[in-house]
């Protein structure tokens, strides 16, 4: 009896002492690449891309960093990226503080991940988006000579919620 | 009569052999790339770059406790960085957030390529080759 314990227990420690490889969540081997922004949708409509938003580049590469191009300032801007319960992309991206920016996470949902396509989506506010380059750097609010009701209405804007949709394909 | 533990120990010893983890392979590939490593060739982009005399001088010497030091043949200098392999890549700290892809590594050659975005935002990946 004791003789097929051991044997029992050598096996049970066989089996659960070998490094197999946890299944890898597939999107975490699509994600790497050289992406384009081709669209972004708010709240549903579609937007007319400017120049800049057209020139954006995602390089992201598989040890979770990546790199964020743009025409708009033609400053490169790295970040991290990590994917999390399944489908959230998580992302280090800049967020203006006054003059200068400073690393601050930022989580999409992943609509579509394949060879070719990624399509995320963040609902977040207006006044967040601006501050943040997600994923082109858009200039500050200029109040220096709004009304006091006209920066009552801005103020109201920034603090309303938006779903924005980003699409780019790889190169 | 044997003793029930030499008579089981093979048995142990063989299911230990096949408990290896991935993790090895890691070890292994930090190990070799270990060494004085001097610039050979230089592709951008498929095309080869001629490399001047001086260029070929340069070299990277990773070595051990994850330090490493970089020497520019050209201007003669060298300069202390850290490096790490992680997720099959290579990286370089004062090359970050640029890393390597290892494209080639054996005792005496190692290939390492990186990507980057041109001021165009255009894709360019370089190739570097080494020897020992």
């Amino acid at each position: 009896m004791n003789k097929k314990f051991s044997v029992f227990l050598i096996f049970l420690f066989a089996l659960f002492s070998s490094c197999e490889k946890e299944t890898e969540n597939p999107y975490i081997g699509l994600l790497p690449g050289f992406w384009t922004q081709t669209s972004i949708t708010i709240d549903g409509v579609n937007q007319s891309l400017t120049p800049c938003e057209l020139s954006t580049r995602l390089l992201i590469e598989q040890n979770g960093i990546y790199r964020l191009y743009s025409s708009c300032d033609e400053v490169q801007r790295p970040g991290t990226w990590l994917i999390s319960d399944d489908d959230m992309l998580d992302l280090s991206m800049d967020r203006r503080n006054g003059d200068s920016y400073y690393s601050f996470p930022v989580r999409f949902t992943i609509l579509e991940l394949s060879s070719n396509t990624l399509e995320i989506r963040i609902k977040t506010y207006v006044g967040e988006r601006k501050k943040t380059v997600m994923f082109t750097p858009l200039p500050p609010d200029d109040t220096s000579e709004m009304t006091d009701e006209e920066r009552f209405a801005l103020d109201q804007e920034n603090k309303t919620i938006q779903t924005y949709i980003y699409r780019f394909t790889k190169n | 009569m044997i003793s029930p533990v030499f008579k089981f120990l093979p048995v142990f010893l063989i299911l230990m052999a096949f408990s290896g983890c991935a993790k090895e392979d890691d070890d292994t590939t930090e190990i070799q790339l270990l060494g004085l490593w001097e610039l050979d060739s230089k592709t951008v982009n498929g095309t080869s770059v001629s490399l001047s005399d001086c260029e070929k001088q340069s070299s990277i010497n990773l070595q051990e406790f994850n330090l490493c030091v970089l020497y520019d043949g050209c201007t003669e200098t060298s300069q202390n960085s850290g490096w790490s392999y992680n997720h099959e890549m290579l990286n370089i700290a004062l090359h970050l957030p640029a890393a390597y892809y290892i494209d080639e590594l054996t005792d005496q050659n190692l290939v390492i390529s990186r990507q980057d975005i041109t001021d165009q935002g255009q894709l360019e990946v370089t190739v570097l080759s080494y020897s020992k």
